[in-house]
């Protein structure tokens, strides 16, 4: 299995590391999320990214975009993934605070995306095909761009997560005792928004729905169950990712199985034993 | 060397203050002036704004109307009356109280604050399995890291049994004699008012009260408050 898998480093190496690269950011994000009970607003911003994806597409694909030597369409998606993700965060974090209640608000933009994202693209097949790989996720045509791309965002997060570990929890463990202790919570709040916004949308482009939003949450509810603090949370949700997300891509290759839903399957299997773990503790 | 005026120790500063929600006024003409050797307690009946109260004294909520001014020596130490986030997320007594450690501040002061609230032992226990009066001392302690001039507590005493409260209330009355720490807390329990408070903030709507405690605790204004008898009476 191993041999076959470094063999296969030429064709497939910049797919790997932008797979591992993303479960490593997307573990180290994953953890406010979770922390702060956001689960389904992680699932509805992937889906107002892909409907980004949806409205991407029709553009670089219009008439006046296509024709242009200047317009690429892979850039193109990229930022209406990253605009609908970041703007979904936005927009959410700013409404959270008046009447609105989160599950209210996600339940709606989830559901509203997923319903434009098929409409916006019904009259164009190669549209809805390429909607449908980013739903089941193919990180096949990763570029060597993408690769060192999502290695130094991976390693750009772990960083500020170390550095800002107390306010960030604070925040998460409690807003007003944050505030009395004169941080600006809504400063912070809004980096963070705009920080998964950001990582969510390039994440989505490049990995698809399912390995963006399964790489988000598994890590930290893994570590959630077998952690005694949140410093070794953040330790070990991007190591487990990181170890899953290779053993599945050595895994896939040799027994010719979709890598990412694999890595995806695996990390949630694991979330059993160490449930049972956090059971016996 | 001589003393500080009376206006330098003062702290915080409420004039005029109304609370409330957008068009909703629950209290207005509230004034307030508090020192570190104020023990202040904020009685009211449901719905008169105590826990607006507090929140806008910690700067996280505007009042409708008036200002609340902290001076440059108030350092605010909170105590909410629970954390508003899941027990499901690990954490150690240390690290939930380490959160609040200023930057710079010697990791030191988190076994100091949790000495002072007698949870010293307990360092590395799981925050979700201390009792209720244990995890209302946590919060406490982890108030104190930031050596603060004033302590503002939210029903401190909330959800705990006879022996808790007492509890609860000895171990802010030592640290208010003892560390000289001012105090603003919200309070239903009128007994507690009497004991401990040097002042009171009587919240009703526009006939709202603050001041010295004798001052302010009339039998007619808190019969007036609460909705009580006509024979009521705080001696009773």
């Amino acid at each position: 299995m191993i041999h076959s898998f470094i063999e296969s480093w030429s064709l497939f190496g910049d797919t790997y590391l932008t797979a591992w690269a993303l479960a490593v950011m997307l573990a180290v994000v994953g953890i406010p999320v979770v922390a702060r009970d956001q689960i389904f607003l992680g699932a509805a911003v992937t889906q107002t990214a892909l409907l980004g994806v949806a409205v991407g597409y029709l553009v670089a694909n219009s008439e006046v975009v296509f024709h242009s030597s200047w317009a690429n369409k892979t850039v193109i998606i990229s930022l209406f993934s990253v605009g609908f993700a970041v703007a979904t965060t936005v927009f959410t974090m700013c409404l959270c605070q008046d009447r609105h209640t989160p599950e209210s608000l996600t339940g709606w933009l989830f559901l509203a995306a997923t319903g434009l994202t098929y409409v916006v693209l019904a009259k164009s097949p190669f549209g809805l095909k390429e909607v449908s790989e980013r739903v089941s996720s193919s990180l096949i045509g990763a570029s060597r761009a993408d690769s060192i791309m999502f290695s130094i965002l991976a390693v750009a997060v772990c960083i500020a997560a170390r550095q800002f570990f107390r306010p960030l929890m604070l925040v998460t463990f409690d807003r007003h005792m944050a505030i009395a202790c004169g941080l600006t919570v809504r400063r912070i709040e809004l980096i963070m928004a705009l920080a998964i916004g950001l990582i969510l949308g390039l994440a989505l482009r490049a990995s698809g729905m399912l390995y963006a939003f399964g790489y988000l949450v598994l890590p930290a509810l893994f570590a959630r169950q077998l952690c005694r603090n949140m410093r070794t949370v953040f330790i070990v949700a991007p190591i487990a990712a990181l170890l899953i997300a290779v053993a599945a891509f050595a895994i896939g290759n040799h027994w010719d199985l979709p890598q990412a839903p694999l890595a995806v399957s695996l990390m949630a299997v694991a979330l059993l034993p160490a449930a049972v773990v956090k059971r016996q503790s | 060397m001589s003393s500080p005026s009376p206006d330098e120790n003062v702290l915080i500063t409420a004039s005029d203050v109304t609370l409330g929600y957008g068009s909703q006024y629950l209290t207005t003409g509230l004034n307030l002036e508090a020192q570190r050797d104020h023990f202040w307690i904020v009685i009211g009946a449901n719905g008169t704004g105590k826990s607006t109260l507090i929140k806008c004294l910690i700067g996280a909520q505007q009042p409708l109307a008036g200002s609340i001014r902290r001076s440059a020596a108030c350092t605010i130490g909170y105590v909410p009356q629970r954390l508003d986030c899941h027990a499901t997320l690990p954490t150690t007594l240390r690290e939930m109280v380490a959160l609040a450690l200023p930057r710079g501040a010697s990791s030191k002061r988190v076994a100091e604050s949790l000495a002072a609230v007698g949870l010293a032992n307990r360092e590395g226990y799981s925050f979700w399995r201390l009792s209720g009066g244990e995890m209302r001392r946590a919060l406490v302690a982890r108030a104190l890291v930031r050596q603060p001039s004033i302590l503002v507590l939210d029903e401190p005493a909330a959800g705990l049994d006879a022996h808790g409260e007492l509890q609860a209330f000895e171990l802010i009355a030592d640290l208010h004699a003892n560390h000289g720490i001012g105090i603003i807390l919200v309070t239903h329990d009128l007994r507690l008012v009497h004991r401990y408070a040097t002042h009171t903030a009587l919240l009703d709507g526009d006939a709202t009260a603050a001041g010295g405690k004798e001052e302010v605790l009339t039998d007619r204004a808190l019969r007036a408050a609460f909705d009580l008898p006509d024979t009521w009476s705080l001696q009773s």
